[in-house]
């Protein structure tokens, strides 16, 4: 747990214009929370002074953040082996966490699963029953026009190691794997013994609407990822 | 336009060059113009016919081709008393008279501590679209901008050639005065009257909440033409006609870009030190934390111009380039 709220990203200071930061300074309007309505979102002049005005620019609370660790080892061997992406085994693992706690979606909303990787998102519809090698499908043939109804962001760039996701409006959490890297990590051997082996580790930081859910259900979602990737969790 | 009753001649920017000359000439016998054919022929343009005729041939004087002496002359006329509208019938030939212009017109009000001025004004014909090719088609206003003690105007308008004219002309230091070969077929409304500008002073030309596109000579008409495309798909930006280069009215053009956010230079002149970017690091300067977005600049590529139409044609900022330049970066 990170003491701070909203850890700001490498991009976000760049994704404010000269005039807009100073807008936001003069009118003590905090840019975090602001849904930009320009080009690609981005907070326009007169969403600062709208906002500054107590006008209609959604000021977000600030999300609860949960994050854990995971052992990505299997998953990377599995993607290679079946030749797919490195964010399939990891869309597939959050596919299988969300069955089990259907909570992180939207109330009786179906399974759009939105992948942000190398900078573009693509949204899965209905991704709630697809093997692997249809999520590869799918990852690589993205059909239009779907709201995503939970996003898993894969791939962070210059190596972070985890941070905060945006939880796009309507949605209830979601999600970005930080860089994986090769550690010495603990783990139990044929005879159930600790032994130190070098792993591929990354974090996994979930960012929720802490009125829609709590804090217990954020750890037993990731919990579920965290066993999927690793190979130890139930089977479906 | 005309109002305060006053009357108004549609008149072409050729012909509002000898308007001006003679608004100038008739006003203050000082005023003599000299050049290459400015005389008997009425100028290679045909932007001074009549003049000679009028005001006969000690002050409308025609020389052999030696743009050294055109500016000898009319320096050594302008230190002893007479204020001359010297013309360099290509603004490409400022290359071959330069040191009078920047070592010896710049310098003489500064060496001599203010004790000689040097009052007069160089027309030149400047720019492209003409299919003159890379010897006679050049826009040099940035060579003139970089050599302190020079003034440096280049009229858009019919109106604005008398106006600027009689301001050059009644200025006391040297004033480089760029009239654009493609303009001078255009025609434009012009008062009747005494018309007198202010150097140092941007026209607005059309009025934008959205970008300030700056534009000069030839550019001004694309930018306009480029603002009504654009204002058919819902962007509305504010043209400004530079007018002026040195003095530069900062003010009106400091003032749209921090109400628009946006600034877009369109100049005629190949990319490296045009003069748009001089004005672009003064808006970074001055305008920083008013801007909303990059600046960018729309110029000719870095290149001499070809003389080939289709080439031309392709290397000129266009109005076409100039709005899908704009929208896109308005959308990036």
């Amino acid at each position: 747990m990170i003491g701070g709220r909203t850890l700001p990203g490498p991009e976000s200071r760049h994704r404010h214009s000269p005039r807009v930061r100073r807008l936001a300074r003069e009118h003590g309007v905090g840019l975090a929370g602001l849904t930009g309505t320009g080009p690609h979102q981005r907070v326009t002049p007169a969403d600062v002074l709208r906002a500054a005005s107590g006008g209609a620019v959604l000021a977000t609370p600030p999300p609860g953040i949960a994050v854990v660790e995971a052992d990505l080892t299997r998953a990377q061997r599995l993607a290679a082996a079946r030749q797919v992406p490195a964010e399939v085994p990891l869309a597939a693992a959050v596919l299988a966490a969300l069955r089990r706690h259907p909570s992180l979606l939207p109330p009786g909303a179906r399974l759009h699963l939105g992948v942000r990787a190398g900078g573009r998102l693509t949204v899965i519809a209905d991704a709630g029953d697809l093997s692997m090698t249809g999520l590869a499908r799918r990852l690589a043939a993205p059909q239009a026009d779907t709201t995503a109804t939970f996003t898993l962001s894969a791939g962070l760039a210059g190596g972070l190691l985890f941070h905060v996701p945006r939880v796009p409006a309507g949605q209830v959490a979601a999600l970005a794997v930080g860089a994986a890297v090769h550690r010495p990590a603990v783990v139990l051997d044929a005879d159930g013994d600790p032994v130190v082996a070098v792993r591929l580790v990354c974090h996994l930081c979930l960012a929720y609407d802490e009125s829609a859910i709590g804090a217990a259900d954020a750890a037993a979602f990731l919990q579920a990822v965290r066993d999927r990737l690793a190979g130890t969790g139930t089977p479906r | 336009m005309g109002g305060r009753g006053v009357g108004v001649a549609q008149l072409t920017y050729r012909e509002a060059v000898a308007r001006g000359i003679a608004q100038e000439m008739s006003r203050d016998e000082r005023v003599v113009l000299i050049g290459e054919d400015v005389a008997g022929s009425g100028g290679v343009f045909k932007t001074t016919p009549g003049l000679l005729e009028r005001f006969g041939p000690t002050r409308v004087i025609d020389t052999p081709i030696a743009e050294q002496a055109i500016l000898g002359a009319a320096m050594g006329a302008a230190m002893t008393g007479l204020r001359p509208v010297a013309e360099i019938m290509f603004s490409d030939f400022f290359a071959v008279c330069w040191d009078i212009v920047a070592n010896q017109m710049a310098k003489m009000r500064y060496m001599t501590n203010g004790q000689v001025s040097v009052p007069l004004v160089v027309r030149t014909a400047n720019g492209g679209g003409l299919r003159f090719g890379a010897q006679h088609s050049q826009s040099v206003e940035n060579w003139a901008m970089s050599v302190p003690g020079l003034k440096v105007v280049t009229p858009a308008t019919p109106r604005d050639v008398v106006g600027l004219l009689a301001a050059a002309v009644r200025c006391d230091d040297p004033v480089l005065f760029f009239e654009h070969k493609g303009l001078f077929a255009t025609r434009a409304e012009v008062p009747d009257g005494e018309i007198v500008d202010a150097l140092g002073s941007a026209a607005v030309r059309r009025p934008g909440r959205d970008a300030t596109v700056l534009a000069l000579g030839l550019m001004v008409p694309r930018a306009l033409q480029a603002a009504e495309q654009l204002a058919a798909r819902g962007v509305d930006v504010e043209v400004i006609d530079v007018r002026s280069l040195v003095p530069l009215d900062t003010r009106t053009i400091l003032a749209s870009v921090s109400r628009t956010g946006r600034l877009f230079t369109v100049e005629e002149n190949p990319r490296l030190l045009g003069w748009g970017a001089e004005i672009v690091s003064i808006a970074a300067e001055e305008c920083f934390w008013d801007l909303d977005g990059p600046i960018q600049r729309i110029t000719t590529p870095h290149v001499p111009l070809p003389s080939a139409d289709l080439l031309e044609d392709t290397v000129l900022p266009s109005a076409d380039l100039v709005a899908n330049t704009v929208e896109k970066a308005l959308q990036g």
